[in-house]
């Protein structure tokens, strides 16, 4: 009902501008033509200047009033190295573009002003004048000229991409519907290979993870980066055109599917120095509307957003991005997973199941060497048995998983260490199947441990093996996993004689 | 007709026409003007330039009023995120969220249906078609003293196919997945899949088969006037005596036939790209759970496809502007036209760069930086041009006797937004300042103003300055002054803070702001803007009154020749019939712009020159 009244308010308005304004055209017939357009055309000409002053004024405050929000004044000097030279340009062609901004505009109202039509003027003949002509093309020409060659030279030097000798982080952004993907590559400063056809529920970006590149790469949502390091960013996305933009770093590209792109930018100031200078500016000095116990500028982040339509969420692909000291930084790095080791290591995804890692290895080799040690150091023979619990077969035979070579290379690395040790080597089953079939795989199982140490150059003087079979069960036979716990090498050490050993089923 | 011919000459044109003009016989061809027999021909599947005119001028306003009313839609959104808009349900449907306390707001989808919907009907349904196609039409064959364009029949056609155009544009608006919403650009992959947005489904579709349609009607309309300049000239119209529009209108459709046929290309790759499963434009994608097929294509390839349109478009846009505007500010300065061959070359300068400068759309957009030097250095000269052109039109009111009227306002009011939306056309063209603003609201102010505000500017100085040749009566003039008051203030309100937003690095299409609290400090400047978009709306609605009002009740055109102006449109009879002139047609003896020679106020083409006039221009 409302909606109808103000609609009925708007067309009854309406209809009394247009009489009112019908009246006026007729009434200009009836009183003399002459007069009355005399009379308007003084009044038109007065608004014209007056339109011009106000609209000169009003557009000089309002930029002088809201400048504290403009990127390249006040609190929004660049935050980057290559900002700087942004924000000088946009100085210098706000100077030049506002100059003639005020003299076209003061020219254009004032003659308009001046040489309305009034009686008894005549209109002067003037249709060229080639002096003056040459005059104002060259001078914009001119002026183009150092516009062009002052911005072309902050493009190229902004724009050109990291030479080879340079001292660079590289990190990766991938935008999607409707949010951003950071990847940041681990302790060996490499981006692993990806490709979309591996994206799914576990793989987001589609890392290839054969690519040994990828396994300490690091995941993250928000950009972390350290201050006076310069970073690469590369730029790709899964689905759309998105656009990595940081305003505060005067940094933006669009992400393309198919093809990358990148930045290259060194942040200079920190989050912290950001937020100080904000809370010199009384724009920033009032409550956080989100959070009103908190002044604006104690919440103000540096901010990632897209500047690339991608659909309807379009507006709202934020990440936070925030700029640490150099220590903190590593800190902060040190404190984040590799997304591979955490997320697909060991899982159904994980192709490298045949390998391990450099830090796997090392894990391992601590392990098995502390609990080596201590059953050395240890009196009793009754705890110098330890099982070799990376050490597994193929099914139903004797022969060796190429993940066992690991743990019995440590064990060759600690027989080569301590010549004074000898070892015996026990094959265990669970108990189903054929008992003396047990017992033979057994037996085949240890030996071929037992060979594999004798390849990696170790005296058989100081080996034995035998095979037990399902006779000494650690666990209970009745679960799969008491039955995995039996299925075992296990590894006797002492420095003492082997002891004999003789199975009777 | 033919009688017309036998009656006393009407005025001193008129005696000259009569006298030395040129007789092509054609009241012997045109017994009972055919053309003219019923109402179906007359007003409908008419082949007459003028009535083609008035159907785009008409058409082209009803794609206005629709386009404004849509950029309020998605303005109260922007502006007044949390006020109920609930009340507009009964006409938007579902497009209109109510939560569960009854407020409503605008869907995201809708949103971007609707700018995407603004973008594309205003620059191509209002100010290609209803601005070129109305001038174009109309002034071409009266200004060179044509009896009509080259081919009637393919002019009319040009006005259908743009009618079948709207048409499908506007069924779209009424799928159940709603129109195209990706940007009046139409990047993809965004506008290819439709699993990426709603509207790139069938609203896609619909959209690209309109805007092929479109092209069709651009390319129909342009090879006529191409031809109707170069061939129907009367005798005596050199080119060097072409006034100023028919220059613009002239090259503006050379463009058009040089760049609308690879938006086409670019749309039919795109077809096939969403219909037979090529990869032109796609790569690498991974979207809705899966990864697709398309391997090889380049997003970026459409991206140089539309803007070789897409550039030129822009002056295919401001430059019947530009010369309607001449001619106007010129006729009520009662001044010549300072630097005629100036403002010639300076056309001729910007259509040639408008084709080599299109990348500089694409600063941003992942194509090689170097390659962007070209595009900086091409797009900054423009600027030379585009100054000289301005300087002219001051320098032609200056040492006038200018008449105020609503055409002269409205072309003070152009050189104003051409001014204030070209300078920072200078910061846009910077690749290094584009860094900072490309996709800011820094663009939307620079293109609203420079190309859109003063295109409209352009229009309604040649709509009040030529309502008289089209329709025998004026315009209503103080609701044209008040018009032109109210819309110089309110385009300025609208769009000017815009530039703020834009400096503040606030990025365009955007659904809302609050996400970000660097785009967030601006709820005062945005509820302003939206204030003075309502308002100004309000005054084109007095436009759209006054100007059907008049069409039947305005006051009426009493002599041939009202404003003094010396091109030959004014040589015709009150009444233009069919073939524009009665008898011969007139034979040309001068340039446009002998105002204020010699101490007369204006000298008509049709005059010879005297015997001891002082050297023609």
């Amino acid at each position: 009902m409302t909606t109808l009244i103000v609609f009925i308010c708007i067309a009854l308005l309406l209809l009394i501008i247009v009489q009112i304004a019908r009246v006026r055209d007729l009434a200009k017939e009836l009183r003399g033509k002459e007069e009355v357009e005399r009379r308007s055309t003084n009044v038109t000409g007065i608004w014209l200047m007056g339109f011009m002053i106000a609209f000169l004024v009003l557009t000089t405050a309002s930029a002088f009033v809201l400048k504290n929000y403009f990127l390249g004044y006040g609190p929004h000097e660049a935050a980057s190295a290559h900002g700087g030279r942004i924000d000088s340009m946009m100085n210098w062609t706000l100077v030049v573009t506002y100059s003639v901004f005020i003299v076209t505009h003061i020219l254009l109202f004032w003659y308009a002003f001046k040489y309305r039509q009034q009686k008894g003027r005549k209109a002067q003949f003037i249709s060229h004048n080639n002096t003056l002509e040459i005059v104002w093309t060259g001078i914009p020409a001119i002026v183009m000229t150092f516009l062009v060659i002052g911005g072309l030279d902050a493009w190229n030097d902004i724009m050109g991409d990291v030479g080879a000798d340079d001292d660079y982080l590289e990190i990766e952004a991938t935008g999607y519907q409707f949010a951003w993907q950071m990847r940041y590559p681990g302790e060996d400063g490499l981006l692993g290979r990806k490709d979309f056809r591996l994206i799914d529920g576990t793989n987001p970006l589609g890392q290839d993870w054969t690519d040994m590149k990828n396994a300490d790469d690091i995941l993250v949502n928000d950009v972390v980066l350290p201050v006076g390091q310069k970073v690469r960013v590369r730029i790709t996305a899964k689905d759309v055109l998105h656009d990595f933009y940081l305003p505060q770093f005067r940094v933006k590209m669009d992400a393309v599917p198919g093809l990358p792109t990148y930045f290259v930018f060194t942040p200079e100031k920190t989050t912290k120095e950001y937020r100080k200078d904000l809370s010199k500016y009384k724009e920033y000095q009032v409550p956080d509307p989100e959070d009103p116990s908190k002044m604006l500028w104690e919440t103000s982040d540096y901010e990632l957003a897209c500047a690339e339509l991608c659909g309807i969420g379009h507006w709202s692909m934020k990440r936070k991005v925030i700029v640490l000291e150099q220590d903190e930084y590593e800190e902060w790095l040190a404190g984040q997973n590799s997304f591979y080791l955490a997320n697909i290591r060991g899982t159904d995804n994980d192709p490298n199941t045949d390998m391990l890692f450099p830090a796997e290895i090392q894990e391992r080799r601590e392990a098995f060497n502390t609990s080596a040690n201590t059953a050395l150091e240890t009196e009793s023979d009754d705890d110098n048995t330890l099982v070799l619990e990376y050490v597994t077969f193929e099914t139903g035979s004797a022969e060796l998983t190429s993940l066992s070579r690991y743990q019995l290379e440590d064990v060759i690395a600690l027989m080569k260490a301590k010549p004074e040790v000898k070892a015996m080597l026990k094959g265990h089953t669970d108990s189903t199947g054929n008992a003396e079939a047990n017992l033979s795989l057994s037996e085949a199982r240890a030996a071929s441990v037992k060979q594999f140490l004798m390849d990696g150059g170790i005296d058989a003087a100081r080996l034995g093996s035998a095979g037990y079979g399902a006779t000494q069960p650690i666990e209970t036979n009745d679960t799969e996993e008491g039955r995995a716990a039996n299925r075992r090498t296990e590894f006797f050490i002492t420095t003492d004689e082997l002891p004999q050993v003789a199975i009777n089923l | 007709m033919a009688s017309a011919v036998l009656t006393a000459p009407a005025t001193r044109e008129d005696a000259l026409i009569q006298e030395l003009g040129y007789d092509d016989h054609f009241h012997e061809h045109h017994h009972g003007d055919k053309y003219q027999s019923n109402f179906i021909f007359h007003y409908i599947f008419s082949q007459d330039h003028k009535m083609i005119a008035k159907q785009f001028l008409i058409t082209g306003m009803m794609w206005a009023l629709i386009g404004a009313m849509m950029s309020l839609v998605f303005r109260m959104q922007l502006g007044f995120p949390e006020e109920s808009i609930a009340w507009m349900k009964p006409f938007l449907g579902k497009w209109i969220a109510i939560n569960s306390e009854g407020v409503g707001s605008l869907t995201q989808d809708f949103y971007y249906a609707l700018v995407t919907m603004h973008g594309t009907i205003l620059v191509f349904f209002v100010l290609t078609a209803g601005l070129s196609g109305t001038f174009s039409n109309l002034l071409i064959p009266l200004m060179i003293g044509a009896r009509d364009m080259a081919s009637p029949l393919l002019n009319m056609l040009s006005y259908w196919f743009f009618f079948i155009s709207g048409s499908v544009m506007f069924a779209s608006l009424f799928l159940s997945t709603g129109p195209f919403a990706g940007g009046w650009v139409a990047y993809p992959p965004l506008s290819a899949l439709p699993q990426a947005m709603d509207g790139s489904g069938a609203g896609m579709t619909l959209w690209t088969v309109s805007l092929v349609l479109f092209v069709v009607s651009v390319l129909l309309g342009g090879i006529n006037y191409i031809t109707t300049v170069l061939n129907l000239r009367t005798k005596g119209m050199s080119m060097w005596r072409l006034p100023l529009p028919i220059w613009a209108f002239f090259i503006t459709a050379i463009i058009g036939l040089l760049s609308f046929p690879v938006l086409t290309s670019a749309f039919f790759l795109m077809i096939l790209d969403r219909s037979v499963g090529t990869s032109f434009y796609l790569s690498d994608i991974y979207i809705g759970g899966q990864a697709l097929d398309h391997v090889g294509g380049s997003p970026i390839l459409y991206q140089h496809l539309f803007w070789f349109l897409g550039h030129p478009e822009v002056y295919i846009i401001i430059l019947p502007a530009m010369g309607i505007v001449s001619e106007v500010l010129s006729v009520h300065s009662r001044k010549p036209i300072f630097g005629y061959k100036a403002m010639v070359f300076s056309i001729l300068a910007i259509a040639f760069l408008s084709f080599i400068v299109w990348a500089h759309h694409m600063f941003m957009s992942g194509v090689n930086p170097f390659i962007s030097n070209f595009f900086v250095i091409f797009t900054l000269i423009i600027a030379v041009p585009s100054a000289v052109k301005v300087f002219n039109w001051i320098a032609t009111l200056y040492g006038g006797n200018i008449r105020f009227n609503p055409a002269s306002l409205f072309g003070i009011g152009f050189v104003s937004m051409f001014i204030s939306g070209g300078l920072t056309g200078i910061w846009l063209g910077n690749s290094t300042l584009d860094i900072q603003l490309h996709d800011t609201y820094f663009v939307v102010a620079h293109f609203h103003i420079v190309m859109g505000v003063a295109a409209f500017f352009g229009m309604f100085a040649g709509v009040y300055h030529w309502f008289p040749k089209l329709y025998g009566r004026f315009m209503n003039e103080t609701l044209g002054k008040l018009h032109f008051w109210g819309t110089l203030i309110g385009a300025y309100a609208v769009f000017w803070p815009m530039h703020y937003l834009g400096m503040a690095g606030v990025p365009r299409r955007y659904y809302s702001f609050d996400a970000f609290q660097a785009f967030g400090h601006f709820d005062n400047l945005n509820k302003f803007i939206t204030i003075a978009a309502i308002i100004t709306f309000g005054f084109q609605i007095l436009f759209v009154i006054n100007f059907f009002y008049s069409i039947w009740r305005g006051r009426k055109l009493t002599e041939r020749n009202p404003y003094n102006a010396n091109t030959l449109e004014w040589t015709t009879p009150v009444e233009v019939g069919h073939g524009n002139w009665p008898g011969k047609l007139p034979t040309v003896q001068r340039w446009a712009y002998d105002y204020g020679k010699d101490g007369r106020e204006f000298i008509s083409q049709v005059e010879p020159v005297g015997e001891n006039e002082s050297v023609a221009h």
